[in-house]
Order: structure tokens, then sequence, then C-alpha cells
């Protein structure tokens, strides 16, 4: 990614400083015009030949390919999850079987076990109970009457001086360490300052080379099919060496121009019908594979749900009557075995528990006594100590760090509030010299690191500061590091961190967030409903959200690849208007097929330059909804051979609730050719019957086709009381 | 008794066969209509129908059944028929066709004729009180000799009617 960018930086760079000779200015010699349109023609005919060959091939290739692993694919889901079903179908009924005999088994020996190790706790438990309610009493007094003798108090009234001995150091350094830094740096910091200097820029001449102020770079391609060069063949001469070069710009120039606009025209038709192809080989071949595996799988994994569902039953049912006659048994057994026992253990609890607590009493009593009163002795003599080695190591710290960087921030290079992609950034920073003797320059160091190395394109990030600084003094250096958002920060926060180091040590850092945003941003206000043959438009909103006005002329255009839909005019030019300020723009299309446009499309804010300024992408599907629909009911390549065609046509209303309406046909029809080679038999409109809702009628409308001819396209113009309803179109 | 049974039947059977061959206006829509914006005036009896359009041009026609021959032969009528996709509605097809207009090519006759064209709400449930309406002196019939199938309409010139009943039919 970063080596693209460089990349388009370069060829950025290199593009600008193109210059083009005086003879290819305004005042061409027809010489020249002549031999460049010469080129154009050459280099057109051979790059739409490189297309034909390689967009049937290619197409053909990665159709058939494409279809094949997607069918494939889609073919052997189905007959693995056949497979894998049945597999479980029969795995599920061996399982249950052998659940229900096992179960049986187990549950009987697992119930009789049970019983005699439930009887047996539970008489374990009855024991434990009647001993817990009856020795703790006794055993408390004994232990407090034991605490009450011993030598607690002496031994915590020595620990409580040294604890607070201690912990007034421990306040000292914590609180008063800091303070005596702070109000050492403060008073550094409200020092008078007696020289402030502006630096424009503290970069190195190669640092210089990668983005200059007041400009924008190219940063996104476009991925389109390049050129092989296969039939690349610029053969003409001419006498002159101005003539030879127009020519050969002009070819190459061309022959790129077409094989890019021919390939994917041929292509994508190639492509569509290759890819039917290969999806019929790619299912065949995949139900002709092996599913055992699949098979053994769900055999695997229903053969344990049959299990678990009849073994559970049996074995429970089984277990609980086997447990039923071992239980009461076991109980009393085991009470009477183990009640002496937890008798002498809760007495024993009892009597240490109030022991310890009765300690505890004791101790923190005496403790906290002799703590507070020895804090309260010691605690002054330690803050005063602290705070005065907090302001001298603060000063040997200024000695040390003389120089600090105060502030950091972004800065644009056309100051309209919006970061945009390939706008020439900078950093700009602040230093402040505290020292009373000036500064060298060369031991400060300025560092500037990109954290976000995919959103933003940052050429250098380490330069030393050119020049001294004086005693006492400030230094803003403008622009301090140069560089530039990339697309992919559109609508998302990148992050740098600036580092000053002086000598080797670090005398500050900032972080920055400048976020990606185009000045223009785009909205869709109302999405259309389509209507075949007829024109709706799509309007979107476009706000100025920059701090500038808008450049004067800046084109909004709106791009699709989709031949479903045919706009009619696809580039608007708009005045400036303010910042904060919105425009309205449509593009009126005509949906070209009916139900449903799926539509990729963009709309593209760009200025004079060719600048991008804003974009919106978007991807959906569109209705397409007329009141009448018309289908032609003949085979309309007859209409290629010469003779008359009866062109039936079938129009059925599909949304109208009008009655008692005038209809009206129009058939037109369109050579390829030049040629006036059709003409309608007959009244032309045809005016037919009013239809009601969902009603069909069908008719006839002879056709003179005066030559064979190779095709062309036929318009059927519906029209209900005088307004068009529908205007379908058929290739033939 | 059982002579008089079939001789009921048989009545019954010839009087339904001969209602179903016999075109009529419904009886719901039978009566007089002014459209109060033009001044047209519209009567209809079960066998006939008259126009009075506000140039004081009257055109009178008797309902007759506009086979796909007597349209080829040029001949005019009024044709009642229910509609084929919903059985509640009556189309009204009232044609004056010129046949010095007639011109035939590649299996379609045309011709130009005078339309006027409704259609019947409902006719079966009650009195119809509006009635909607279109005219033209310059519509067409046209005929698709190979499919015997027709076409009659007007351009969107066509004059429109909204006629609203103004009389009581005894």
């Amino acid at each position: 990614m970063y080596r693209k960018s460089v990349a388009y930086l370069l060829l950025a760079t290199f593009t600008s400083s193109l210059t083009l000779p005086t003879a290819f200015g305004n005042d061409l010699p027809s010489e020249i015009e002549t031999a460049r349109t010469e080129g154009q023609a050459d280099g057109a005919a051979d790059g739409a030949r490189e297309a034909d060959a390689r967009g049937n091939a290619e197409g053909m290739a990665a159709g058939r390919d494409a279809g094949y692993k997607d069918a494939f694919a889609r073919c052997e889901r189905q007959e693995q999850k056949r497979a894998r079903d049945n597999g479980f179908a029969d795995g599920f009924l061996r399982g249950e079987a052998e659940g229900v005999e096992l179960g049986r088994a187990e549950g009987t020996a697992e119930g009789d076990r049970k019983g005699f190790e439930e009887g047996r706790a539970d008489g374990m438990r009855r024991a434990d109970t009647d001993a817990k309610r009856e020795a703790p009493p006794k055993g408390s007094a004994a232990g407090i009457q034991e605490a009450n003798g011993s030598d607690t108090a002496e031994r915590a009234a020595r620990d409580g001086v040294v604890a607070g001995d201690r912990d007034a150091l421990k306040k000292a350094e914590a609180e008063d360490y800091p303070f005596g830094r702070r109000q050492y740096r403060d008073e550094r910091f409200s020092e008078a300052i007696e020289h402030t200097d502006l630096l424009e820029n503290l970069l190195s001449s190669t640092q210089k080379q990668g983005v200059s102020s007041r400009s924008f770079v190219r940063v996104s391609g476009v991925s389109a099919p390049a050129p092989d060069n296969r039939f690349f063949n610029p053969r003409r001469q001419y006498p002159s060496q101005q003539e030879n070069l127009a020519y050969s710009e002009a070819y190459a120039l061309a022959y790129n121009a077409e094989f890019r606009s021919s390939y994917e025209a041929i292509f994508q038709p190639v492509f569509d019908q290759a890819r039917r192809t290969g999806e019929e080989a790619g299912c065949e071949a995949a139900r002709q594979a092996d599913y055992r595996s699949f098979y053994q799988t769900g055999w695997n994994d229903g053969k344990p749900k049959g299990y678990a569902k009849s073994y559970r039953a049996e074995r429970d049912k089984s277990a609980r009557a086997a447990y039923q006659s071992r239980f009461q048994e076991a109980s009393n057994t085991a009470y009477q075995q183990t009640y002496n026992t937890a008798y002498e253990r809760y007495f024993e609890q009892a009597r240490s528990e109030a022991f310890a607590k009765r300690v505890g009493e004791i101790y923190q009593a005496a403790f906290i006594d002799a703590h507070d009163r020895r804090f309260a002795e010691t605690y002054p003599g330690h803050a005063q100590s602290e705070k005065e080695r907090g302001r001298k190591e603060e000063h040997e710290d200024f000695v040390l760090r003389p120089v600090r960087l105060i502030e950091g921030s972004v800065v644009e290079s056309v100051a309209d509030g919006v970061y945009e992609p390939g706008e020439a950034l900078a950093v700009s920073l602040v230093l402040r010299n505290f020292a009373d003797h000036e500064l060298k320059g060369e031991d400060i160091k300025i560092q500037v690191e990109s954290l976000s190395p995919t959103l933003l394109t940052l050429p250098s990030g380490e330069t030393t500061l050119s020049r001294d600084l004086q005693r006492k003094s400030i230094v803003k250096v403008k622009r301090g590091f140069q560089f530039y958002l990339n697309e992919s920060a559109l609508g998302r926060t990148a992050a740098l961190r600036l580092t000053a180091f002086y000598k080797g040590r670090v005398i500050g850092e900032v972080s920055l967030q400048p976020r990606g945003q185009y000045s223009m941003e785009i909205q869709i206000v109302e999405t259309p409903v389509l209507k075949e043959g007829l024109e709706a438009a799509l309007r979107v909103k476009v706000k100025n959200r920059s701090q500038l006005p808008s450049e004067d002329g800046m084109r909004v255009s709106f791009r699709t690849k989709s031949r479903q839909v045919e706009v009619k005019n696809s580039d608007v030019a708009l005045p400036s208007f303010r910042p904060g300020e919105e425009r309205m723009v449509e593009f009126p299309m005509i949906a070209r097929t009916e139900g449903r446009v799926n539509l990729a499309y963009a709309v593209e804010a760009t200025v004079g330059s060719g600048r991008r300024v804003g974009i919106l992408d978007q991807t959906g599907s569109l209705p397409v909804r007329n009141d009448y629909t018309i289908e032609p009911i003949t085979n309309l390549t007859e209409l290629k051979s010469a003779g008359i065609v009866r062109l039936g046509y079938l129009v059925t209303n599909v949304a109208s609730r009008a009655i008692t309406k005038t209809l009206e046909l129009s058939i037109r029809i369109e050579s390829k050719s030049a040629e006036d080679v059709f003409a309608i038999t007959g009244p032309n409109p045809q005016f037919l019957r009013p239809l009601v809702y969902g009603q069909q009628s069908r008719f006839v409308a002879p056709v003179v086709v005066k030559s064979s001819n190779s095709g062309g396209a036929v318009f059927l113009e519906l029209r209900e009381a005088g307004r068009t309803v529908i205007i379908r179109k058929f290739e033939f | 008794m059982r002579i008089q049974s079939f001789a009921k039947l048989t009545l019954s059977v010839l009087v339904l066969a001969f209602a179903s061959a016999c075109v009529q206006i419904p009886e719901s829509y039978v009566g007089s209509y002014l459209d109060p914006v033009s001044g047209a005036k519209l009567s209809l009896l079960s066998n006939q129908a008259e126009l009075l359009e506000p140039s004081g041009r009257k055109l009178k026609g008797k309902v007759k059944a506009l086979s796909f021959e007597r349209l080829l032969g040029g001949k005019s009528g009024i044709q009642i028929n229910n509609n084929s996709k919903d059985p509640k509605k009556v189309e009204l097809f009232w044609v004056f066709p010129r046949v010095e207009t007639r011109k035939e090519a590649a299996g379609m006759v045309w011709l130009e004729a005078e339309v006027i064209y409704a259609l019947l709400d409902n006719p079966e449930s009650k009195k119809a009180s509006r009635l909607e309406v279109f005219q033209c002196r310059n519509g067409t019939v046209l005929l698709d000799v190979k499919n015997s199938d027709w076409q009659i309409g007007c351009p969107e010139t066509a004059s429109y009617y909204d006629f609203h009943r103004i009389k009581e039919e005894g």
C-alpha cells in the first residue's frame, strides 16, 4: 500500500512537471493535426482489435471457470447434505436400540450404588447437624477465656509505632515530592519569554520533494484491464519529427482508450454465456463425486442422538427402583458411626474462632493508638524534605532538558476546515527554550510517526531543527512535517504521534488525530421509482461542508456501468456556493428493463483540475413500475429478412386504474444501418380498445421490410389519454 | 301435470336462449343523462341510444351486435359485451365506420370511424347514476383478418363526457 501510494505520488509529480512542446499548443499546423488524426484512427483500430481478441478469449475462459466453480460448489453442497441426511436417519435408529439395552443394565447398577451412597450421606448429615447445634456454645466460652490471658496488647503497641513512621514517609513521597516538582516547573513556565521565532518549516530538502504545499496528489487509481499491446503498431512515417511525435502520441492514447472501452463491452456477454455452460458442467461433475464420507458423518452424528434419546429414559426408570430399596438402611448405620467425631470437630472450631476474634479486638485498639501518635510526630519533617527533593530534581531535569515541546497540531494547505484525501497537510509545533543561553538546533530532533499507515502517507518522519534557539524563547514551526490522508481515511480518524528530543532525551509528545473527509457531502434525496422507457430522476443533495466557497464550475457526475438504465445527463456543473450551503442535482434516467434494476453507481464531485472533492457509492435495487407492459409476440429476427412481417404484440394493463381512457400504440423501428429499411403499413399509431386493470389485448401491425438487414431496434410506445405510460425497446 | 312441467321447462330454455342471443343495454343503465359541463345529453333505451352533442348534432343508433363480419363490411352498430377480465364490467362500443376509407394490406383491414365508448360498471346491481363516455369522429376500426381480431379506438383528442342521470325511466 505504501509503495503504491509513493508510486502515485511520483507519477503525480512527474506528470505535473511535463510540459508539451510549443508546436502542440493551441496554434497547431495542419500537418501535425493530420498526423495526430491518423494516429488516433490507427491506434483506435489496433486497440479495438486487441480488445476483440482478448475480450472473447478471456471472457470465455473466465466465464466458464467462474460458472463451473460456482455451480460445482452449489451442487456439491446439495449432494453432501443429502448424503448426510440419509446417514443421520440410519445412525439414529441404530443408536436408539443400543440405548434401551445398555440403559437398563446401567440404571439398575447405578440406582443400587447411589441408594447406598446417598443413604450413607444422609445419616452423616443428620449426625453433623445435631453435633453442630450442641458443641459450639461450649467451645466459644473456652476460647475467650484463653485470649484474655495472652500478651496481645504489648505486641500491638510496638507494631503501631513502626507503622506510623513508615506511613508518614510514604505520604510525603506520594504527595509532597510531586508537589515540589510541579511547583518548580510552574515557576519556570511563568518566566518571561524574551524571543518568539517563526519557522516556516524544519524539513530537509529530501522531504520537501515528497509533497509541496497547497497541493493535492492522486490517491486512487482506476482498475481497468491493461492492453498487452499485441497489435501495437504505429506504422506511419512523416517528414518532420513533430509530425511523427504527434502521430505516436495520438496512436498510443487511442490504442489504450479504445482497448479499454471495447474490452468490457465484448468481455461481459461472452463471460455470461460461458458462465452458463460452465455451470452445467460444474453441477454434473459435482453429482458424480463420492459422498460416502458425508453419509458416514451423518451416521456418526445421528447414532449418538438416537442413543441419547432412549438410553436416558430407560436408565432413569431402572435406577429409581434400585435406589428406593437401599437408601434408609445405609442412612441409619452412618448416623451411629459418625456423631461423636462431628461433636469434637465443632467444639474445637468454635474455641479457636472465639480466641482469634478476641485477640484481634485487643490488638487493633492498641495498634491504632500507637500508630496515630507516631504519624503526627514525624510527618511534617518528612513533608518538607520530600518537597525540597522534588524541586531539586525538577531543576536538574530542566538542566538536562531545557527545551520542551509545548504544542502540536495539523495544518491544512487549503484552510477550509476539511482534511481531504490527497490534500497536503502538515504538522505544526511549538518549542520553548527555558535556558538562559542559546541552544543548538542540531541537538533538537523532531520525530513524527504514523500510527495509521493504511490511512495516511508520511514521506519522512524525522528531522533536526534547522536553526538554533535563542535564550528564553518560543519557536513556532508552521509546517513541520508534510503528509496526506489516503482515500481509505474517508470517514475515519487517522493517528500520528509527534515526539521531540533534546540530545536524545524526550522533551515532549503529542498525539494528533485528523479525520478524513471530502469538502462536499453527497446524499441521496430521493430514490426514483423508475419507469421503463420513461424519464425519472435521481436527486442528490451536495453540501459544502468546508469553510470556503466551492469552486465555480464544480462538476457533479453520475457513473454506472449498468446498461439497465440510460442516464440522460450524467454530468452537471454547479456555480460556486458558500460554506454550509446545499445544492440539489438531478440525474434524469430511463429504465431499459422491467421489474427491478440492480444498480451499482457512484455520484462524484470534481473540480476543474480533475481532483475529486466528494463521492457517494451506492449499490441497490430500484423498482421499475409502469402502468402497462408491452411484449412482442412475433420473432423479431424476421425483421432482418426482406418481405412483410406481421408484428404481433401483447399489451397488459398491470397497474392503471383509469377507465374509459383512450389508448394509442406507436411503433418505430430503427435500423442499425442508416438506410430506411422499414415501413409500418396501416395506421400508426394504432388506436386500441381501453383495458381495465389486469386485462390484456393482443394485435398486429404489418411491417414492410424493404431489404435484408443486420438488425435494429423496435420501439413500442403506449399512451393512455395522451400520457405516455411505457416505451419499450426490443433489439433484434 | 308432467306435461305442464315439461312445457314450462321448454319455455324457460327458449326464453334464456333468446335472451342470451339478444344484445341489450343493461336495465340499470337505461335512462337519460346530462353532462353538466358540456351540455351533452345521452339517452339509453334497452335496444337503442341517442347522443346529443353540445353543438346540437344528434346521433342515433340501434343496439346490434357488431360481429367481426359486420365490422369487416363497414356496418355501424352498438356492440355490448362483457369485459374479458372483469365480468362485472360491460363494454359498449358504438361505431359509425366510413366505408369509403376502407383499406387493406398484409392481412389487415382498417377504416376510419366515429367511435363512442363507455364502460358500464357492475350493471347488475343498481341503477347507475353516472356514466363516463369518450367520443371521437376520427377513430379507427382495425381488423386482423387472419386472426379474426379487432381493435376499435380513439386518439387522445377524443371528447370526454361525464354524464349524470337526469330522468327515471318508467
